[in-house]
């Protein structure tokens, strides 16, 4: 079973400045970090591996920069990571994205399983996945919260936002994971010391063949959105209290 | 030169990537497995046994120990951080960890091959515990006035006395003790006749006595300790016979930094619990923060942590690059960070006024944990002695103790 992970190297959004007046976001000196939920996705891959053996490969698109989150990501216990090298994942769209992935997937060898996180806590288009198996011509399960592989077939609970959906697959396939999927695991000092050791693999996009890339959309601007809290405060007996603060929140369509 | 050092270059520190990861990792573990525990612990004064077990297993009992003897082969600059880190959520923790550093580090330095098989593989993979037996009622920072005497009889070491403030004594598998095997012979020399056993919790006439209620560091617990014709093989003697006190020592010099890192961590929490209720609080019709008085505060809390910070981690620095001047800068950054981490807690209280006395904001905390980083691992006093010998050993090779 060897699966391969999407990672991402993201701006830690926790540290993004946004210009109050305006809403412009400073992207300058803000720290890299993993995407989040793709640790959740690399989670998965390691129990996988755990069950049915082989190897875990990260893939990764980004800048030098990315190489401290696929450290990350080998001290989990991915066994090997891959870099294809551009300046700036910003600048791709989605579909752009799915071109340089799709064609980096033909370079590993053989592999059963793609695992991603639902979306990058980044530009959350959750787009990648559907493009990756609409090009690959594989089948896909997205927001998927438990896995099972059984031979050659891949059975995963969908989490979907009023239902849940159980379906198969038959293997090699897709699949997108959402949070609830794992806790993902902290690793020791000994893991992270042994992480450095791990070999990453760079490519740039002439080693695949794509010089050229054509851009289906550009971002012409990115602003932070403020969101005023109504900081309502109610006073008096608890009782009281309570019954009101039910009333507000029926009020408020929140329950 | 700079003096007391060679060069500006002396002041030098540096960290690798591996460093910041592994602050990371252990922000996110404690963030995530100790954090929703603080008040429990607090209030019941234990730290549940799922979350030491966690903590064990996560590799934390042996960060600095060699690979070979199950540890996680990390520096001086890990433990550090592991320190600091750990103490801006539960400053008891450290504690309960550094005393298995205290068994661990004498038995790395002077041990027998044996020796470190046997005890710190285990005690390192975190499938035992340990600690470390030197204080009595009668003797703290007087190391060489201890009354807890070993005879040796048939080629066998029999100990007899109490031993008191001993942490993680209550849950210890493994202790190492300090015996004075040889009466004193002059003034000059009662340093010498004492030796370091290791003692294992079940051996017959070896008694875990009460637990001594303190003022802060809720969940870790210090106990006396009560030997009673205490039979242990030669084997278990730490280093050669009669050299006992260089054995504990060189022990504290290790765990100095530790120490400092810790009182670190306490003035770094104090620091941003500050910082946050300054912005949020209104006086005045005003957040507090647009009070100079406040500001000052701030202002001088930022200074004594930056400071603080850097001490520590350049003795860390020091220490892992094998300079000798690592227990000159490692003293200073005890002494300083812990009184520095005591400033910063009293007037975080006085920042929150009287909610800062109020058990449940958790400010109170920080001055009642912080007390004993003043103390304990050699005393500020003692520290400002090891300072000035040092000094004057680095810079004109007096010796001066």
């Amino acid at each position: 079973m060897n699966i391969v992970t999407l990672l991402k190297h993201v701006y830690d959004e926790n540290q993004l400045k946004i210009e109050p007046s305006k809403g412009d976001v400073d992207f300058a000196g803000v720290p890299g970090k993993i995407s989040t939920f793709d640790r959740n996705a690399i989670e998965a891959a390691l129990r996988l591996k755990q069950q049915h053996g082989g190897l875990v490969t990260a893939l990764t698109i980004g800048s030098e920069e990315s190489i401290k989150s696929i450290r990350e990501g080998l001290a989990m216990g991915v066994d090997k990571a891959i870099l294809i090298k551009i300046n700036s994942h910003l600048q791709f769209d989605a579909l752009a994205l799915g071109n340089i992935i799709a064609k980096a997937l033909e370079k590993i060898q053989a592999w059963d399983l793609l695992l991603c996180a639902e979306g990058s806590t980044d530009t959350y288009t959750s787009l990648l996945p559907g493009i990756l198996a609409s090009k690959l011509k594989l089948p896909l399960i997205t927001y998927a919260r438990s896995l099972k592989i059984d031979g050659k077939y891949l059975t995963g609970d969908r989490s979907l936002e009023r239902k849940a959906v159980t379906v198969q697959v038959e293997l090699p396939a897709i699949v997108s994971v959402v949070s609830e999927i794992n806790e993902p695991r902290i690793p020791t000092l000994l893991q992270i010391l042994a992480a450095s050791k791990k070999e990453v693999l760079v490519y740039t996009l002439e080693d695949l063949g794509l010089s050229q890339l054509e851009q289906k959309y550009k971002t012409i601007q990115l602003s932070g959105k403020g969101k005023e809290r109504k900081k309502i405060v109610l006073e008096g007996s608890l009782h009281d209290s309570v019954a009101r603060l039910v009333d507000a929140l029926v009020k408020e369509g929140l329950v | 030169m700079v003096f007391p050092f060679k060069s500006v270059l002396d002041y030098e520190i540096k960290f690798k990537p591996e460093h910041e990861m592994f602050r990371n990792f252990v922000k996110e573990f404690m963030e995530r497995e100790v954090a929703p525990k603080v008040s429990y612990i607090e209030e019941h004064n234990e730290i549940p046994k799922e979350v030491l077990d966690k903590v064990a297993q996560q590799g934390f009992q042996g960060i600095s120990v060699p690979q070979q003897y199950g540890g996680q082969g990390g520096d001086q600059m890990s433990l550090a951080i592991f320190s600091e880190e750990t103490a801006k959520i539960c400053p008891a923790l450290v504690t309960i960890i550094g005393a298995n550093g205290l068994f661990i580090v004498p038995l790395l330095l002077y041990g027998t091959e044996e020796q470190k098989i046997r005890y710190v593989t285990p005690v390192a993979k975190g499938e035992k515990r340990s600690a470390h037996a030197t204080s009595e009622a009668v003797a703290g920072s007087d190391v060489a006035g201890i009354q807890t005497k070993a005879e040796k009889i048939d080629g066998e070491w029999h100990i007899s006395g109490r031993k008191a403030f001993i942490s993680g004594g209550d849950i210890a598998d493994y202790f190492v003790v300090l015996a004075r095997t040889s009466p004193v012979q002059n003034k000059r020399e009662r340093w010498k006749g004492l030796t370091m056993f290791i003692v294992e919790r079940n051996t017959k006439g070896f008694t875990i006595g009460r637990h001594m209620e303190k003022m802060g560091l809720k969940g870790s617990h210090i106990v006396e300790l009560q030997f009673d014709d205490v039979v242990v093989p030669d084997e278990n003697r730490v280093g050669p016979e009669g050299e006992g006190f260089k054995v504990a020592m060189e022990t504290y010099d290790h765990g100095r930094i530790g120490v400092a890192a810790q009182a670190l961590g306490i003035a770094q929490a104090a620091f941003e619990k500050s910082l946050n209720y300054s912005l949020q609080r209104t006086t005045f019709e005003r957040p507090i923060i647009q009070h100079q008085m406040i500001d000052a505060y701030l202002a001088d809390m930022l200074m004594k942590l930056a400071s603080a910070r850097h001490l520590v981690y350049w003795a860390a620095y020091l220490a892992d690059l094998g300079r000798q001047e690592y227990m000159l800068a490692a003293s200073l950054a005890k002494a300083y960070a812990t009184e520095a981490a005591e400033w910063l807690a009293e007037k975080t209280i006085s920042i929150f006024g009287g909610a800062g006395v109020i058990v449940e904001t958790q400010v109170e905390r920080f001055l009642r944990d912080v007390e004993i980083t003043k103390i304990y691992e050699g005393a500020n006093e003692i520290q400002r002695l090891v300072i000035i010998r040092q000094l004057l050993k680095q810079t004109l090779g007096v010796d001066i103790s």
